[in-house]
C-alpha cells in the first residue's frame, strides 16, 4: 500500500496546483471502531474528484467528517486555506459553503418540492450575502430538472427515487456551495436513471464551476465524470491518480475483490480496530 | 426502634416494591409509567379480598399482585403496536383515566376510597415482601429470560436480531412491573386502612421516579436504597416546620424533591447509586451544578449549535 | 333538543381548553420528540401569576394577564435552556424524568404559596350571559371558543407559510437532515417550546375566565385529556388537535349530560385505545409531522 503522503505527490505531478480542499491525516472513529485512518487528500477547485472503493471502505465517513456530522474525528480540514475542522456543521455550510448531498433520499418527504427548494434558497441567500460566488436561482434549477417545476406542489414523498435525488442535488445547488460533497447518488436507482443524473451533474458542475467531491460505489461511471480519483481501502487511501489512469489500473479491481475476501475471512475488523 | 422510625421504614419499603416494579419495566426497555395505577389496582384487589372474603394477608398479597400483573399483561397486549415516548404518553393517560374512573365508581367507595381494610401491614410484612421482591429480581436477572430482557432494554434491534421476541419481553416487563407494584399496593392499603382513587393517580409517579433516579437505574438495589434514602430525606425535611435545623417548612419538601430529581437527571442521568464508579471532579461538577441553578453556563461537549 | 344543543355549547368551551393545551404539547412533541409532562403546568403557572399580579399586587387585570402569559413563556424558556438542553437528546427516559421533575417542582412550589388550596380567579372582563330560546351562553365562552379557533388556525397557517414555520416542519421531520441544510435546530426547538408555553399560558387565562377557579394540581387532569387528544389526532398534528379536541369536548359534555359523570374520562381513553389499535399514527398523523 502506498504511503498516504504520496497522494499529494501525484497531485503535484499532474500539475493541479489550485487546491480547494486540503485534508491532512483525517481519522474517524465510531466508538472503538476506526472507520477512517490517517487519510490525506486534495480536491482541486472547479472540478469533480471521485472517491471510490468497496462497501464499508469508509468513503461516506470521510464525507460526513468533512460536513462535520461524525461524533469523533481528528486531523485538519482546510477549505481555501482556512481550517474548518473545529467548526460545527452549520457554520461549515453557512460560512464556508461545504454542502453535503446525503446518501439515500436526502429530502424532506412531508414537505412539498417547492418547500424543499426554498429551504436551500434560505441558506443560499445568506451565503450570497456573505459573498458566495457559485449562485443558482430557482429558474436555473427548474431548467435543469423541469420535472421539479411540474411537481412543485406535490409532497416529496410522492416523487420517484430519481426525482428525489434530483431534488436533493437541486436544493444543495441553491445553497451556493463552495464545495459540494455528493454521497452515492446512484444508490437504489435504475441504471438508465443513474446515467441521466450523472450526465446532468457533470454538465452542471462543469458549466457552473462547482467544486465537487463525489463518493460512488459504481466506479465505472464515477471515473467517467471525475478528473481525478482516490481509491479507498479499509479506511486508507491506497491509490491516487487521474481517473483515466486509475481506470486502467489492475489494483482497482483487486481492491474490490480484496476487501470482499478479507471481510469473508473475518480479519477486517481486527485491522480496523483503533488503539484505544 | 421507635414506632415512628418503624412506620417510616415500612412506608419506604412499600414504595421500594413499586419502584422495583418501575425498575424492571424500564430495564426491559418498556417505556411504561403507569406503576402508580398498578399499585392502586393491587391495593383495591387486596383490600377487597381482605374485607369481603376475610382472607389472610398472604393471600391478599397474592390476589393483589396477580390482579395488577394481569392488568399489566392486558395493557402490554393492547398496546403492542405502540412504543417509545408514545407508549409513555398512553400509559400515563390510562393511569390517570383509571384513577378518575375509580373516583366515580360507587362500588369501590367513590372518591372517598375503599376503607375498613384491616391494618395488617407492619415492618415485618413490609421488609419480608421487599426482600422477596429484591431477591426475586436479583435471581431473575441471572435467568435466560432476565438476561434477554436486559439485552432488549439496552438495544431492542440487536436483541431482535439474535432471536429475542420483543412482544414476549414486553409482556414480561409489564407483568413483573405489575406484580411488584401490586404487592406494594396491597401493603399500602393494609398500612393506611384504605385505598383511594388518588393512590392510582399519575400524581404519585414522580415520587417513584425520584426514588429510582436517586437510587440508580442499573440494579434493583437502586430502587431499594433510593426509596429508603429519599423517604427519610423528606421525613427530615418535614421537621423543618419547627424551624430547628432547616430554613424550610414542611410544605417545601415536595418541590425540593422535584428539584433534586431535575438536578440528578442532568448531573448524573444513570442515578446516584450505580455500579459505575463516581469520578469526582470537583470543579467541573460544581460548575455543572451551578449551571443547573442558572448561575453559570457550564461547558458542554456538543458541536451542534 | 334544547338540552342537546346546550351540551354541545358547553362541550365546545371544554374542548377549547383541550385544544389550547394540546396544540403546544403536540408541536413540541413533533419538533423534538419530547414528552413534556410539565406542559400543562404552564397553564396553571400563567393563571397563578395572573392572580398574584392582578389581585395581590393590585396591578390590574391587563398587566396581570400580560405577566401571566410572559411567565408561562419564561418558564418554558428556562425549561428549554436550563433543563432540556443539558440532557443528551437521545436519552428519552432522562428527558421525560426531567420534565416530570419540573412538573412536580412547579406544582408543589405554587401549591406551597397558596397552601394547597383551590383559588378563585377574577374574570378578565365582565361576562354577559345570554339566554336565547332557553340556551345559555356567555361572552366568556364565545371569546374562549373564538380565540381558540384563531390561535389554532393561526398556528397551523404559520407553520405552513412562514419561513420559521417551514424550518420547524423540516426539523420535525428529520433533525439530522435539517442540520445538513444548516438549520439552527436548537433555535427552532427553543422557538417551539416557548411558543407552546405562551399558547398554554393564554389558554390558562381564557379558561380560568370561564371556570373562575384554579388549583395547583389542575395539570394532572388536563394532561390526561391533552395526551388523549394528541394521540387520537396524531402526534405533531395541530389541525388534528383542533378537530379532535373540540370533538372530544362535545362528546364528553353529551355523555356526562345523558349518562352521568362517571363516564366522562372513559370516552377519551376508549377513543385513544381504539385509535392506537387501528391506526397507531393517529387520525391525522403522518408519522412525526407538524402542520
Amino acid at each position: 500500500m502506498d504511503d498516504p503522503k504520496s497522494a499529494r505527490g501525484v497531485m503535484d505531478f499532474v500539475g493541479v496546483s489550485r487546491t480547494a480542499l486540503e485534508v491532512t491525516s483525517l481519522s474517524v472513529n465510531y466508538g472503538a471502531i476506526r472507520a477512517v485512518q490517517d487519510v490525506s487528500l486534495d480536491v482541486p477547485r472547479q472540478g469533480i474528484t471521485a472517491l471510490v472503493g468497496a462497501n464499508g471502505a469508509g468513503k461516506s465517513s470521510i464525507l460526513r467528517a468533512l460536513a462535520g456530522i461524525v461524533p469523533e474525528c481528528h486531523g485538519s480540514i482546510k477549505l481555501n486555506g482556512v481550517d474548518v475542522s473545529k467548526l460545527p456543521a452549520r457554520k461549515r455550510v453557512i460560512d464556508h459553503g461545504i454542502v453535503l448531498v446525503p446518501e439515500g433520499r436526502g429530502v424532506f418527504t412531508t414537505m412539498t418540492v417547492r418547500e424543499n427548494l426554498e429551504l436551500g434558497l434560505l441558506i443560499g441567500d445568506r451565503r450570497r450575502a456573505l459573498g458566495a460566488t457559485t449562485t443558482f436561482d430557482l429558474e436555473e434549477v427548474y431548467n435543469l430538472f423541469p420535472i421539479l417545476r411540474e411537481r412543485g406542489d406535490k409532497r416529496a414523498q410522492y416523487l420517484s427515487g430519481g426525482e428525489q435525488q434530483m431534488l436533493a442535488i437541486s436544493r444543495s445547488l441553491l445553497m451556493s456551495p463552495a464545495l459540494l460533497l455528493v454521497d452515492e447518488p446512484s444508490m437504489g436507482l435504475a441504471p438508465q436513471l443513474v446515467r441521466r443524473i450523472f450526465d446532468v451533474m457533470s454538465n452542471v458542475f462543469a458549466q457552473h464551476k462547482v467544486t465537487v467531491l463525489l463518493v460512488e460505489q459504481d466506479t465505472k461511471i464515477a471515473l467517467e465524470i471525475a478528473s481525478f480519483a482516490y481509491l479507498l481501502e479499509r479506511g486508507v487511501i491506497s491509490l491516487a491518480a487521474p481517473s483515466a489512469v486509475l481506470r486502467e489500473d489492475p489494483r482497482l479491481k483487486i481492491a474490490y475483490l480484496g476487501v470482499a475476501s478479507t471481510i469473508l475471512s473475518g480479519d477486517a475488523s481486527d485491522n480496523n480496530r483503533g488503539n484505544r | 426502634m421507635t414506632p415512628y422510625v418503624q412506620s417510616v421504614f415500612t412506608t419506604a419499603l412499600i414504595y421500594s416494591l413499586v419502584t422495583m416494579g418501575l425498575y424492571i419495566t424500564l430495564a426491559s426497555g418498556q417505556f411504561s409509567i403507569a406503576h402508580g395505577m398498578l399499585m392502586g389496582i393491587g391495593g383495591y384487589a387486596g383490600g377487597i379480598a381482605s374485607v369481603q372474603f376475610r382472607v389472610p394477608m398472604i393471600l391478599s398479597l397474592m390476589v393483589g399482585a396477580f390482579t395488577a400483573a394481569l392488568f399489566g399483561v392486558v395493557m402490554a397486549l393492547v398496546l403492542r403496536r405502540t412504543s417509545g415516548v408514545l407508549l409513555a404518553t398512553v400509559t400515563i393517560a390510562i393511569g390517570q383515566g383509571v384513577s378518575l374512573t375509580a373516583a366515580n365508581l360507587n362500588s369501590l367507595g367513590g372518591s372517598q376510597g375503599y376503607f375498613g381494610i384491616p391494618l395488617t401491614t407492619n415492618l415485618a410484612w413490609a421488609s419480608g415482601t421487599a426482600l422477596v421482591g429484591l431477591v426475586g429480581l436479583l435471581v431473575f436477572r441471572k435467568t435466560r429470560l432476565g438476561l434477554a430482557m436486559l439485552a432488549a432494554g439496552r438495544d431492542e434491534t440487536v436483541a431482535q436480531s439474535i432471536g429475542i421476541s420483543i412482544l414476549k419481553i414486553r409482556i414480561w416487563g409489564f407483568l413483573l412491573g405489575g406484580l411488584l407494584a401490586g404487592l406494594g399496593g396491597v401493603l399500602l392499603a393494609h398500612n393506611n386502612g384504605l385505598i383511594e382513587p388518588s393512590d392510582l393517580s399519575f400524581a404519585n409517579e414522580p415520587l417513584f421516579f425520584i426514588f429510582l433516579m436517586v437510587g440508580g437505574l442499573e440494579t434493583p438495589w437502586g430502587a431499594l436504597f433510593g426509596s429508603i434514602g429519599v423517604w427519610w430525606l423528606q421525613e427530615l425535611l418535614r421537621f423543618g416546620n419547627s424551624g430547628q435545623f432547616l430554613i424550610f417548612d414542611q410544605a417545601d419538601r415536595y418541590w425540593i424533591l422535584g428539584l433534586v430529581m431535575v438536578i440528578t437527571v442532568i448531573v448524573r442521568p444513570q442515578g446516584i447509586l450505580t455500579r459505575k464508579p463516581i469520578v469526582w471532579n470537583p470543579t467541573r461538577r460544581s460548575f455543572q451544578l451551578l449551571g443547573v441553578l442558572g448561575l453559570f453556563r457550564g461547558r458542554r461537549s456538543d458541536n451542534t449549535s | 333538543m334544547t338540552y342537546f344543543t346546550q351540551f354541545l355549547i358547553d362541550g365546545l368551551a371544554i374542548g377549547s381548553l383541550y385544544v389550547l393545551v394540546t396544540i403546544g404539547f403536540t408541536l413540541v412533541f413533533g419538533v423534538m420528540g419530547l414528552l413534556n409532562v410539565a406542559h400543562a403546568d404552564l397553564y396553571m403557572v400563567a393563571v397563578f401569576v395572573f392572580l398574584g399580579v392582578a389581585q395581590d399586587l393590585h396591578f390590574g387585570i391587563v398587566l396581570g394577564a400580560i405577566a401571566g402569559i410572559a411567565a408561562a413563556g419564561l418558564v418554558g424558556a428556562l425549561l428549554f435552556w436550563q433543563v432540556i438542553r443539558r440532557i443528551d437528546r437521545n436519552r428519552t427516559l432522562s428527558m421525560f424524568v426531567a420534565t416530570l421533575g419540573v412538573s412536580y417542582f412547579l406544582e408543589n412550589l405554587v401549591a406551597k404559596f397558596v397552601q394547597f388550596r383551590t383559588e378563585a380567579v377574577p374574570p378578565l372582563f365582565q361576562s354577559k350571559f345570554y339566554d336565547v330560546s332557553n340556551l345559555h351562553f356567555s361572552t366568556g365562552q364565545i371569546v374562549l371558543v373564538g380565540s381558540t379557533l384563531i390561535i389554532a388556525v393561526g398556528l397551523s397557517q404559520w407553520l405552513r407559510r412562514s419561513n420559521t414555520g417551514k424550518l420547524m416542519r423540516a426539523v420535525s421531520e428529520n433533525t439530522h437532515l435539517a442540520e445538513l441544510v444548516a438549520i439552527d435546530t436548537v433555535r427552532i426547538m427553543a422557538i417551539a417550546v416557548i411558543l407552546a408555553s405562551v399558547i398554554a399560558g393564554i389558554g390558562g387565562l381564557l379558561v380560568a375566565n370561564t371556570t373562575l377557579s384554579v388549583n395547583p394540581f389542575v395539570a394532572n387532569d388536563v394532561s390526561l385529556k391533552m395526551f388523549a387528544v394528541a394521540v387520537v389526532a396524531g402526534v405533531g398534528s395541530v389541525d388534528g388537535a383542533l378537530v379532535v379536541g373540540l370533538f372530544l369536548g362535545m362528546i364528553e359534555s353529551l355523555t356526562v349530560g345523558y349518562f352521568g359523570s362517571q363516564w366522562e374520562t372513559v370516552i377519551g381513553l376508549g377513543a385513544m385505545i381504539i385509535v392506537l389499535l387501528v391506526r397507531p399514527q393517529g387520525l391525522f398523523g403522518k408519522r412525526l409531522r407538524v402542520g
